[in-house]
């Protein structure tokens, strides 16, 4: 991996293992839980795929429309999506990154499909993929294919969809982006006020070593994505700000 | 930033160009990075970017011995430096240059935003292969 990329590691190094601790981020506040149980997904190589599922040919510097992860076998369904807001009763969710070839494909992700993109510098205007911005555009050199890297993490909540656009940066030659997916897929136990009340606050405080937890943040703007209604409700969780977790174990 | 061989592989180009006795324009305005002629800022690189030759092929024409030269057009879009000199292609010969191994991570020239790279041969006319790639792409 380049020298750029000091501070942007693989995403593999981040996956959590069971038992691990971790602090969802939405709009609506932090959701505290642990993982219970994971699976690695992974599709490599992932020739990208149009609504009929014929792989995409992109001409020489030209944009292609968002796309969703659709499954070659069968393109009605996308390989990023969760139809329900548990598994087997348990909440879950997707981590992971993309990486990507050859270096003149340039993808821009958009979460939940159509919102923002990544990366945005605070004081310009929105990226524009139809004009091949190269404004943090996730490429084969900040996200390798034989290795994505965090440089655009994507936590996918259940029933939203994740989007990309393409384009293509070769003035001269056509090319076929090919993708690596990879993928953990968490079930997790959530925490509430009443049943870990002191984990909450442990968590929300950093108290000790062991109540380190992985923070998440779901969503590419400047703020996270909603969790909405249905997922709150199944999730049976509250989001609460990290100020009013800190206070929910009480004092020590 | 340090590129990896493998991503330098993606982005060989490779074309071959007739050198004739008045300055020949190798890399052309209009072609990959290179600005439009439409701007009349000659046949030279757009200034983002640093293009970096790796290998330099003549084909001698079989009939009669040539020499060559290459030659950069400066930032000035003026003044031309000679950087090969004399390279004598004989008749049956392919001279290269480098003489020997090649290597995509060890260029022998560069041409930066704003620059050309021109060739010249007494005689007729001979072709050229060269092979080049860009950073920044």
């Amino acid at each position: 991996m380049s020298e750029l990329l000091k501070g942007i590691i693989p995403v593999e190094k981040k996956f959590m293992q069971p038992n691990h601790l971790f602090a969802l981020e939405f709009r609506e506040g932090f959701v505290f839980g642990r993982v219970i149980r994971r699976r690695i997904c992974q599709w490599k190589p992932y020739p990208v795929i149009d609504s009929n599922g014929l792989p995409i040919a992109m001409l020489p510097y030209s944009a292609q429309a968002e796309l969703r992860f659709r499954d070659p076998r069968n393109p009605t369904n996308s390989i990023l999506y969760l139809k329900s807001t548990t598994g087997v009763g348990m909440p879950w969710f997707y981590h992971g990154a993309i990486g990507l070839k050859t270096q003149y494909i340039q993808a821009y992700l958009r979460y939940p499909e159509a919102a923002e993109i990544p990366g945005k510098f605070a004081n310009v205007d929105p990226i524009r993929p139809a004009a091949g911005d190269r404004i943090s555009t996730l490429n084969g050199l900040n996200s390798p294919y034989e290795q994505p890297t965090d440089f655009h993490e994507i936590v996918i909540q259940p029933t939203k969809e994740l989007g990309v656009e393409y384009f293509n940066a070769d003035e001269a030659r056509m090319h076929r982006p090919v993708l690596n997916l990879l993928f953990a897929l968490y079930w997790t136990q959530l925490f509430t006020k009443i049943s870990h009340p002191r984990l909450i606050g442990d968590i929300a405080l950093k108290r000790y070593e062991g109540a380190n937890a992985s923070f998440l943040k779901v969503g590419f703007g400047d703020q996270p994505e909603e969790i909405g209604p249905e997922t709150a409700k199944d999730w049976k969780v509250n989001p609460m700000t990290l100020d009013e977790a800190s206070v929910v174990g009480g004092e020590r | 930033m340090v590129l990896k061989k493998e991503e330098i592989w993606d982005r060989i180009r490779t074309k071959s160009v007739w050198l004739f006795p008045a300055m020949t324009p190798i890399f052309v305005a209009g072609e990959e990075h290179m600005y439009p002629a439409a701007l009349g800022l000659g046949n030279t690189l757009r200034d983002q970017f640093m293009r970096y030759v790796t290998l330099l092929l003549f084909q001698g024409d079989a009939l009669v011995h040539h020499s060559a030269s290459i030659q950069k057009l400066e930032a000035d879009r003026v003044t031309f430096t000679v950087k090969f000199s004399d390279v004598q292609i004989a008749p049956a010969a392919m001279p290269q240059i480098p003489n020997g191994g090649h290597s995509v991570e060890d260029p022998i020239l560069t041409v930066e935003g704003s620059t050309g790279l021109y060739g010249q041969v007494n005689g007729n006319s001979v072709n050229l292969t060269i092979v080049w790639w860009d950073d920044d792409v």
